[in-house]
């Protein structure tokens, strides 16, 4: 086919350069900066936001970052929040670098060859376990999941910290599926956390969800993989318990920071915060009513204490054990309770909490 | 954590010991990949009116030195255990390379009622658990040297 000498001429001929909007580019519009060097960490945000404000309150309905220089026709993206107390963590930078820093595998992390066949109490307890700290996962992951649309750009860090944690609440529950199964246990009955958990996912504030879910239900979590360290029969369930467990801790430091905060700054919210924790303490209080089991998870309480026993023969050294770490959950909670400025707590609490307390520290 | 040719030989407790260890792990690519680590640890015996102070910073085992009891307090978390256990998991991690199932930090915190690792803080506390593979792995190393105890 031949080509018509017109659209020749047309390909051939250079178009003309359009016209570029520069004004991005000129030294008025940008901002002055500091060269920044990287400090013993790398290059953390401590390095690059040295002496830079993060502001109380801001106006944001657009996907702008913090600094950058607002556009007029920029489009709405939602409805976030607009005062820095209602989401910030002053530990909120340092633990989002540190949670890059401490990433581990599933895969590669964890000395699997060294799972061994268990007596079949023992294999069903551990698989009882890791399918309640499966779907507890879950909600870890999709609890704070659903306020990332609501954190300010502004406020980034905040954003970056959850998205480190649901990455961790991902290794979790990975984590635990592959240890059921590891060994041909597999899965077991889905808990009755379902209920009571709830809770956690139907938070309608930030601060609700933080106090609920980091400081009172990831502390408590935080002491079961604690346990389940205590209780494991060899280095890969080792692994495991002392990584999650130190994942679970930056969770809980950014709740314990994020309440500090908000009740150093909003002290008028302290009587909300106390009644989000008296709603939580009361399905989630694990109140023992009968030997052997709990108001809220019987089979996890179960699998605990045959694993704590050392099998369904030593039950009752179990139940001893289960209490022993009720007490210490309890009391690292009020301990935590105080550091934020809520010591008051100490007086407000479920009674079973309360009766589990050592007395206060001078 | 396999061990390697003993070479050094250090004294329990002693400065020149946590001084030895720190100069294996802050040379030891394995310390490197668990992550930075900030905290401050005290470790005392109190039976042996030994305390120390531990700095961990970033990557690396930054400071070792001697201190008061109140010293050892000072910090995010100390850890605190009559010589005679402390002697037993030293020798248990020599034995086997590293702590066995019975004698990591964490199993001795949680089967000891006052706690191994304590602080007067119960969020700086936390960093116990936050750093736990690498405080578990510094002590660890010390399967790489040779103690002798006092």
């Amino acid at each position: 086919m031949a080509i018509s000498p017109d659209l020749l001429h047309k390909v051939s001929t250079e178009e003309d350069p359009p016209e570029l909007d520069l004004s991005w580019l000129q030294p008025r519009e940008a901002q002055q900066v500091e060269r920044v060097r990287a400090g013993r960490r790398g290059m953390t945000f401590d390095e690059v936001e040295r002496g830079r404000e993060v502001p109380d309150h801001v106006n944001a309905f657009t996907l702008r970052p913090r600094d950058a220089r607002r556009r007029e026709d920029a489009v709405r993206t939602g409805q976030y929040y607009s005062d820095k107390s209602d989401v910030w963590s002053e530990n909120a930078r340092l633990l989002y670098e540190e949670a890059v820093q401490r990433q581990w595998s599933s895969a590669t992390d964890i000395p699997w060859e060294k799972v061994t066949p268990l007596p079949d109490d023992l294999e069903r307890a551990m698989c009882q376990l890791c399918t309640f700290l499966t779907e507890v996962e879950f909600i870890a992951g999709d609890a704070p999941a659903q306020w990332l649309p609501k954190i300010p750009n502004d406020y980034y860090e905040t954003k970056l910290f959850i998205l480190s944690q649901i990455m961790d609440e991902a290794r979790h529950l990975d984590v635990f599926r592959k240890r059921a199964f590891v060994n041909g246990g597999g899965l077991l009955s889905e808990g009755q956390s379902g209920p009571s958990l709830r809770i956690i996912l139907d938070a309608k504030d930030f601060t609700e969800m933080s106090a609920i879910m980091h400081v009172f239900a990831e502390g408590f979590v935080q002491s079961l993989f604690r346990t389940g360290e205590l209780v494991s029969f060899n280095e890969a369930e080792k692994a495991i318990y002392r990584l999650c467990a130190q994942d679970e801790s930056r969770h809980l430091g950014f709740g314990v920071m994020h309440l500090k905060y908000i009740l150093d700054t909003v002290p008028e919210r302290r009587e909300e915060i106390h009644h989000y924790l008296d709603q939580v303490e009361g399905p989630l209080s694990l109140d023992i009513t009968q030997a052997g089991a709990s108001g809220a998870t019987p089979f996890f309480d179960e699998a605990i204490m045959i694993l704590a026993g050392g099998g369904l023969k030593g039950v009752d050294k179990g139940a001893e054990r289960l209490m022993e770490v009720r007490k210490k959950q309890v009391n690292e909670y009020m301990h935590r309770l105080e550091v934020a400025g809520l010591g008051e707590r100490r007086d407000r609490m479920n009674p079973f909490f309360r009766s589990l307390l050592d007395p206060p520290r001078n | 954590m396999t061990q390697g040719a003993t070479t050094t030989k250090a004294t329990f407790p002693s400065v020149e010991w946590f001084k030895a260890i720190s100069a294996i792990v802050n040379d030891d690519p394995g310390y490197n990949h668990i992550g930075t680590c900030d905290a401050t640890v005290g470790v005392r015996i109190p039976d042996l009116e030994k305390n120390y102070l531990l700095t961990f910073e970033a990557f690396e085992v930054s400071d070792v030195r001697e201190v008061t009891p109140a010293g050892a307090e000072d910090t995010d978390f100390w850890l605190e255990m009559p010589y005679a256990k402390w002697k037993e998991m030293l020798e248990n991690i020599k034995q086997n390379g590293k702590a066995d199932l019975h004698h990591t930090l964490n199993t001795i915190d949680l089967e000891d009622p006052e706690g191994f690792a304590r602080s007067h803080d119960g969020y700086r506390r936390d960093a116990f658990y936050r750093f736990n593979q690498t405080f578990q792995y510094f002590f660890d190393s010390s399967a790489k040297i040779d103690t002798a105890f006092v």
